[in-house]
């Protein structure tokens, strides 16, 4: 009996590419990945914070931890905008393909799905010199110089 | 507000370029210019503590946290713009320029009707900040303004001309992360900047709504550039204008071949929308 999951729609292609090991875009994304690695088959109905309206969650049979080898395509996800299916190809723990299947969108959204896809892959271990985002403060300029994310020198 | 004291990494090389890395607070924010230098430890920190001057005397004049600054009183309708450092004025009327050229989205005047240019004065006096160290002989460097980013002509590391950037969240937050990274190498662009609500909240009003709320139709804005203050304040103007500012930044492309923006928008579902020119941008 399939797993039922409840799995933010809108957020399950990204689960898919997160799961592989890409950069997931925001915090409330990462649910959504751990619940699509562990799932077989499965559809739900569901309402989530981010409202959409129904759930579905990717068939990840082969690619279930880092490190794998193997394949994971979700099936056509309905949400908000329209459809995506996006299958993912993992060899050694790095993603070598992420194609980008049917999709349909409204609204002149369709224009997402294939940029969403290909930022995951290219942010990978991309060596870098300087951050661009929302102006920081002094503090957290101070606290994120602890991390890998801002150095100096 | 805790301290930041300033700090200056010099390390120099068996031939070569030594490299330096200086980070200084202004304006609530960090700077940081880092590259090569072929002059010495001490002629490279003069000339970094040097290039901060226009970036101290902007956040003295133009500071709305700062009860006695200029802007603070004209704010307060204590002084006019005639009484204020000639500067203030001619920040007005760019300004203005930048009003026409957005079409109405990028404003300095705030939902109480005063005259905020925060908008365009940090990325303004980060320009002057980068040619006092091209002055100086340091042209093999790049710089990060509080989050916006410029490469100097002379960059030399291919590491210096990719600039990532953030996920829509705080960098100091454990989640936080690269979104995407762009390289601009071989490109006519010098400058990204980033507009959001991840560190500061929601501090960018459109000006084209009811008592100019807030915008938050995007979380997040990336805009590149030739030019710094050209990509800032195109990131305001975008953010304030929403899922359109695409197609604006288009519109904008096609009627303006020699100064073109690239746009990437991100929306609180975390889709991406981005400008067709975009796409070559990504880092391989």
């Amino acid at each position: 009996m399939p797993r039922k999951t409840r799995v933010a729609l809108a957020n399950s292609a990204i689960a898919v590419v997160a799961l592989a090991g890409a950069v997931g875009l925001t915090n409330h994304f990462a649910p959504s990945a751990t619940a699509a690695t562990t799932a077989t088959s499965s559809t739900a109905a569901a309402t989530t914070s981010n409202n959409v309206t129904a759930a579905t969650v990717a068939k990840a049979t082969t690619v279930k931890a880092a490190g794998k080898t193997g394949s994971a395509t979700s099936v056509v996800v309905p949400y908000r905008f329209g459809q995506v299916q996006v299958s993912v190809t993992k060899t050694k723990g790095k993603i070598t393909a992420i194609s980008y299947g049917s999709s349909s969108a409204t609204n002149g959204r369709e224009a997402a799905f294939p940029y969403l896809v290909k930022y995951a892959i290219s942010a990978q271990g991309t060596n870098f010199s300087n951050l661009s985002g929302a102006t920081f403060t002094t503090d957290a300029f101070k606290q994120a110089l602890s991390s890998a994310l801002t150095k100096l020198g | 507000m805790s301290e930041f004291e300033t700090q200056f990494h010099f390390a120099p090389a068996e031939s070569g370029a030594a490299r330096f890395a200086f980070a200084e607070a202004a304006m609530g924010t960090v700077f940081v210019f880092q590259g090569g230098t072929t002059l010495t430890e001490e002629q490279t920190q003069q000339a970094c503590l040097a290039a901060m001057r226009p970036i101290h005397e902007a956040d003295q004049t133009f500071s709305l946290y700062k009860p006695e600054s200029p802007l603070s009183r004209l704010a307060r309708g204590e002084i006019s713009v005639a009484q204020c450092p000639e500067v203030v004025s001619k920040i007005w009327d760019e300004c203005e320029d930048w009003e026409r050229t957005t079409d109405g989205w990028f404003s300095a005047f705030t939902p109480q009707h005063t005259f905020d240019p925060s908008g365009l004065v940090k990325t303004w006096a980060a320009h002057s900040a980068a040619d006092a160290l091209l002055a100086a002989g340091i042209t093999d460097f790049s710089m990060n303004a509080g989050g916006d980013i410029w490469v100097a002509d002379g960059a030399s590391r291919p590491s210096d001309w990719r600039i990532a950037i953030s996920k829509p969240v705080s960098i100091a937050g454990a989640d936080s992360g690269v979104l995407t990274a762009v390289d601009l190498a071989g490109t006519e662009y010098r400058a990204v900047c980033t507009s959001g609500s991840a560190e500061r909240g929601q501090h960018i009003w459109d000006p084209k709504a009811p008592e100019r709320a807030s915008a938050t139709e995007l979380v997040q804005v990336s805009v590149i550039a030739k030019d710094l203050v050209t990509a800032d304040v195109w990131a305001t103007a975008a953010f304030a204008h929403g899922s359109r500012c695409i197609k604006q930044a288009e519109d904008h492309n096609a009627a303006n071949t020699e100064n073109k923006i690239q746009v990437m928008a991100v929306f609180p579902d975390g889709n991406i929308w981005a400008t067709s020119g975009f796409e070559t941008l990504v880092a391989r």
